[in-house]
């Protein structure tokens, strides 16, 4: 990112690093981003590209345009229009200067990308479908919630124990509220 | 004895009823800290403050409105108002009310003793201490109660009767406040007569028209009439009005609780149904003539003041079952306007004692043991209900733990001899039945074949002492009562239930052995014994 000098200076948090808010500004306000995805075992780009980063959200999110390398499971992500993807570094390099020229190009495909990430992306619609898949039905967000036992059910239910505990007296006091209630 | 919960679910009258028994505890237990629990419509209780350190608003109202929404919401109300009875238990809670909230909270409450109605574990009623057994046994044999609740409330609680009257708390702005108010209605400080014509069921009103043509018997120099109650008995009021032939000042409505309070203690008279109003009036030292028709029973509740009137009908019928419908009515035309007036006059000192056609008449006095007890001063047609009755108090007396008052050494009962002699062998042959079951109890020891066959012959026994009270019917509140103990038995181990059984059934032969001989003029020698 730079030594004392580079006008991101005031940017950098702890030694090395770049906090969250100095990142959205910088990914946002760069033309051209380049998103690869990490590939440890090999030099070059990841030959098992099986995986989006969550980077690829984050940079949409912030409306950045990026270039990203390819994945398979991007295009159930993202449409052709809403992100651009290279395979080699020479088709890397031609699409930064592709975009570098066309910068209003850029700036519209960013745009869709971003709106796609706030419509489909975001961490409360991952955690929505967590959610969907862990949870039984009348649990669910959303879902109407399933009904309460009935007081005559709780109290029907408290009666099966083999003596009279705190519980059912507690209901029993309340079906006896609501008949002096109902009587009056 | 440091911690007391006094538990009072019921009307202003009961509550009023309640007191002398807090001024006992009071008395009998200086250090004790004393909590009543009341329902909410009686938060601001006219209870004197200084008999009690707490009150515990039970929320009926707001947890009949969430329970029918939410019932969860409404158990975590609930569960919040047991919570601020706190953790420590209490030593003493003293059940005065009987009705299932209040069984189920005596269940619920931690304590170390219970007096009065709560749910077993095993999820039967049971009654805890004599006295309160036979309230409710005595509700199974109405004819024959003769201890009144204010009296019944004290020997529950342990402590002695003290001469004492029902008490309330009246504030001095109430005074102020209702001597202003009457004088903006035209009262010059001269005597008032107060009239209640509303009760809480129509079998208790004597009708608002009577009431007025009674009034209108009185002369002039008895009193003004001042008409108090609540505003929803307005109509009753004016329906009066229209029939009453002189000025008179309406105060329905008008009045907080202590206000009526204030009122009454400037009437020299208050004629009244069974009500609220009967019970402060008592409590500010206002003469009472009280009408007792339906389900009023003078000797459970009747105004708890020496020198109180009461007037109840002869009707067969009466006094009905408190949960009874009547469409008849007909106790209530037992009751003559005339003779009510001239009842009025003599109640207030102003006149003979009238003997009416068809009702009885009955003037409250202590007794020996300080009981308040209703003594017939006319009766239209035999004495021998009222000769029953005196009898039966005399034997619970004697068999029953009184505070405060020695075992009696004799009793002069001459006047309560009956020349019936059937009667008299029909009590000492159940009194031999009862001995006999308590002998099978006796031989119970322990859980095995032979206690399941003493078991079975003592329900028979119940039986045949049932069938016996139906025949001889002053056996009802003794065998009330006695079933009422053995209901209440649960959770003894068989060894001790029998025990428990042999006792009572021993008591039920004493009882009615007693009672035999009262009857036959010879009590003094057997309350001695």
């Amino acid at each position: 990112m730079g030594g004392e000098t580079t006008p991101l200076a005031p940017c950098r948090g702890e030694p090395g690093r770049v906090d969250t808010e100095a990142t959205r500004r910088i990914v946002a306000a760069t033309r051209v981003n380049l998103n690869m995805h990490a590939a440890a075992h090999v030099m070059g780009l990841d030959p098992q590209p099986d995986f989006v980063n969550a980077r690829t959200f984050a940079l949409a999110a912030c409306g950045a345009f990026q270039l990203v390398d390819h994945r398979e499971p991007l295009p159930a992500l993202f449409d052709a229009g809403e992100m651009v993807t290279f395979r080699s570094a020479a088709e890397m390099r031609a699409l930064a200067e592709h975009y570098l020229d066309r910068a209003e190009d850029a700036v519209a495909i960013a745009a869709r990308a971003r709106e796609r990430v706030l419509r489909e992306h975001t961490c409360e619609h991952r955690v929505t479908e967590l959610l969907r898949q862990a949870l039984p039905p009348h649990l669910q967000p959303g879902a109407t919630p399933a009904p309460q036992e009935s007081l005559d059910d709780a109290l029907a239910r408290a009666a099966q124990a083999p003596r009279l505990d705190d519980e059912e007296i507690e209901l029993r006091i309340l079906a006896d509220v609501r008949e002096v209630v109902r009587a009056r | 004895m440091t911690r007391i919960l006094v538990i009072q679910l019921c009307r202003l009258g009961d509550m009023l009823q309640t007191t002398p028994m807090l001024r006992g505890l009071r008395r009998a237990h200086p250090g004790a800290r004393i909590t009543l629990m009341v329902f909410d419509g009686f938060s601001h209780t006219p209870v004197p403050r200084a008999l009690y350190d707490e009150l515990a608003v039970f929320p009926l109202r707001s947890l009949g409105e969430s329970v029918r929404t939410d019932w969860t919401a409404a158990r975590r109300e609930l569960r919040a108002f047991l919570d601020s009875l706190g953790t420590e238990p209490f030593d003493l809670v003293l059940n005065l009310t009987g009705s299932p909230t209040a069984n189920l909270l005596s269940a619920r409450v931690r304590a170390r003793e219970v007096r009065g109605a709560l749910i077993a574990p095993d999820r039967t009623r049971v009654v805890r201490h004599p006295w309160m057994a036979y309230f409710w046994a005595s509700q199974l044999a109405r004819t024959y109660g003769c201890i009144n609740l204010v009296d019944l409330f004290q020997w529950t609680a342990g402590v002695p009767i003290d001469d004492g009257r029902l008490e309330i708390d009246v504030p001095v702005e109430a005074r102020t406040k209702m001597e202003a108010w009457l004088r903006t209605r035209g009262w010059t400080g001269e005597p008032l007569i107060a009239l209640q014509l509303g009760a809480s069921d129509e079998r208790k009103r004597w009708p608002p028209e009577r009431v007025a043509a009674m009034a209108n018997l009185l002369p002039a120099s008895a009193g003004t009439m001042v008409f108090v109650g609540s505003a929803s008995e307005r109509p009753l009021v004016g329906r009066a009005l229209a029939r009453l032939d002189r000025p008179a000042i309406d105060a329905a409505g008008e009045t907080s609780v202590p206000e009526l309070a204030a009122l009454l203690g400037h009437a020299r008279l208050l004629v009244t149904n069974d009500t609220g109003t009967m019970h402060v009036a008592v409590a500010v030292g206002t003469r009472v003539l009280d009408l007792s028709t339906g389900p009023v029973f003078v000797h459970e509740t009747g105004p708890y003041a020496a020198g109180s009137v009461a007037v109840e009908p002869t009707a067969a019928c009466f006094p009905c079952a408190a949960g009874a419908s009547c469409h008849q009515l007909t106790c209530r035309d037992d009751l003559n306007e005339a003779e009510i007036a001239g009842l009025a006059r003599f109640a207030l000192g102003d006149g003979p004692l009238v003997r009416p056609a068809r009702a009885r008449v009955l003037v409250a006095e202590r007794t020996a043991t300080g009981r308040i007890e209703y003594r017939p001063v006319w009766e239209p047609a035999g004495r021998r209900q009222s000769i029953e009755r005196r009898a039966l108090a005399r034997m619970w007396e004697t068999t029953m733990p009184v505070p405060g008052v020695p075992a009696p050494d004799g009793l002069a009962l001459e006047e309560l001899a009956l020349d019936d002699r059937d009667l008299i062998g029909a009590l000492e042959r159940f009194a031999v039945r009862a001995d006999r079951a308590a002998a099978i109890a006796r031989r119970i020891d322990g859980a095995n074949r032979a206690a399941e066959t003493h078991a079975t012959e003592l329900g028979r026994a119940f039986e045949v002492a049932h069938t016996a009270a139906t025949v001889t019917p002053i056996l009802l509140p003794v065998v009330a009562y006695l079933r009422t103990r053995l209901e209440s038995a649960a959770g003894h181990d068989v060894r001790s239930l029998a025990h428990f059984y042999r006792e009572e059934w021993a008591m039920a032969a004493r009882r009615a052995r007693l009672l035999a001989r009262i009857f036959s003029g010879r009590a003094a020698a057997t309350a001695a014994s």
